[in-house]
């Protein structure tokens, strides 16, 4: 993936300003303090936001986002929460839906009202994985995750074997993902 | 302690309205005459003798029917207009000033225009749904302006079909703001559907009843119809409240 002269402001607030990066990696996690534009990117990367200016390459055109807020529907358990964003036959979303929620060890038939933050985030992770796409960009995917928990989200990213934008705060989250790390500033 | 808690409750209802029953009393009593204001024994009698008549019970029936035929209207009308306004730019710029019109046109001149128009038995049915379809529209196109932005963002960029960004995006947002508005609507449906009435006069209707009450100086006798109208008017809310909770039990 390659970014070139990459600018974007929010109104008088400049949030990039020519942002250049580049990176063979299959996984890049994005670090910085907070504010500094993580988010933007991955929203300007997901094409939600337009750049003011530059260029992006090498990115393949179907991505999947995992959003920094878990926007899950709440009259939907787990499990239609991630078949919401699938084709195919009735059969086939559940059986998809319920293998990733496994996976991920949930319940796929849990009331999402009834989850831990930590839950959630699980349930956000399975629809971006599960969604029909050549791409991951994942928002601080393991916000609210404990150790183990982080590791193993971690290691079904890596199987995908999709090529992978995230955000994160978390060195030793990067290293879990065998990421490659761009800082922003 | 729940039950106390209850009990001490409906004590307290019951005390209220012994109150306000006493103080009617009073007041009938200080103006000393009937055609004035009779007190309540006196409309208890008259509504004694009003519910052992059958044509009591008719009027009672036949206005329910006009009314709630009316509401349902309103709200469909007021559901479709709402889907049209959020769907479309064009339709709504089209729609939303005259409904706004309608809702700000007094509802005694719409009866005497609709009298002229229509059977004196369909002037309250579009009374109610005249004054029931703006609240359901308002309402609805309030909860969709001010819905969940990032649901929105999440349905696009997830690709999802509009059918399913209606059903569950948009539809879950909306429902609270329908039920506040079918309960609200309620109300206003069964004072314009009454004063519809009073005005246009049909056959067995409620409305018409208190018109002749007033007409033949028959005081305690209109008290007992609006006293039925009131007694009416909280069974329905009581019935659409319940309908709407077991809604709510059943979603859940």
């Amino acid at each position: 993936m390659r970014i070139e002269n990459l600018s974007f402001s929010f109104g008088q607030k400049q949030i990039l300003k020519d942002f250049n990066a580049q990176s063979d990696s299959k996984i890049i996690c994005l670090m910085g303090p907070s504010g500094c534009g993580k988010t933007t990117l991955l929203r300007i990367l997901a094409g939600i936001l337009k750049p003011e200016c530059g260029t992006i390459t090498g990115l393949p055109e179907s991505r999947s986002i995992m959003f920094q807020e878990d926007r899950l529907l709440p009259h939907l358990n787990a499990r239609e929460n991630v078949e919401l964003v699938l084709d195919g036959t009735d059969e086939e979303k559940a059986k998809t839906s319920t293998g990733i929620l496994k996976q991920l060890d949930i319940d796929p038939e849990m009331d999402i009202n009834t989850m831990s933050g930590g839950m959630k985030r699980r349930v956000a992770l399975a629809r971006a994985l599960a969604f029909n796409s050549d791409a991951l960009l994942l928002d601080e995917p393991f916000k609210g995750l404990d150790q183990d928990l982080m590791e193993s989200c971690a290691r079904i990213i890596r199987e995908t074997g999709k090529p992978a934008v995230v955000s994160t705060h978390s060195e030793a989250e990067a290293q879990a993902l065998g990421a490659e790390i761009i800082h922003l500033r | 302690m729940e039950k106390r808690k209850a009990l001490s409750k409906r004590i307290s209802s019951l005390i209220a309205v012994l109150f306000w029953v006493a103080l009617w009393q009073l007041a009938s009593m200080a103006v000393g005459k009937e055609l004035i204001l009779p007190g309540p024994l006196s409309v208890l009698k008259s509504l004694w003798s009003l519910v052992r008549q059958g044509s009591f019970w008719t009027s009672i029936l036949m206005t329910l029917l006009r009314i709630m035929l009316g509401y349902v209207a309103g709200v469909v009308l007021g559901c479709l207009l709402a889907l049209a306004c959020c769907t479309s730019d064009v339709l709504n710029s089209l729609f939303s000033p005259i409904i706004r019109m309608v809702r700000a046109t007094p509802v005694a001149s719409f009866i005497i225009l609709a009298m002229l128009w229509m059977s004196k038995g369909g002037v309250p049915v579009l009374m109610s749904a005249l004054i029931v379809a703006p609240v359901v529209w308002g309402n609805l196109i309030e909860s969709y302006s001010s819905r969940d932005r990032d649901l929105d963002e999440m349905a696009t960029a997830y690709r999802l079909t509009r059918w399913k960004r209606f059903r569950h995006v948009i539809v879950p947002n909306l429902l609270p703001s329908l039920k506040a508005a079918c309960l609200t609507g309620l109300g206003f449906a069964w004072k314009s559907g009454i004063a519809a009435e009073v005005l246009s006069q049909p056959k067995l209707a409620i409305g018409s009843n208190i018109y002749y009450s007033k007409v033949y100086l028959e005081t305690p006798e209109l008290f007992a119809w609006t006293a039925s109208v009131i007694a009416l008017s909280f069974a329905l809310e009581i019935l659409v409240k319940k309908l709407i909770a077991r809604r709510n039990r059943n979603e859940n």
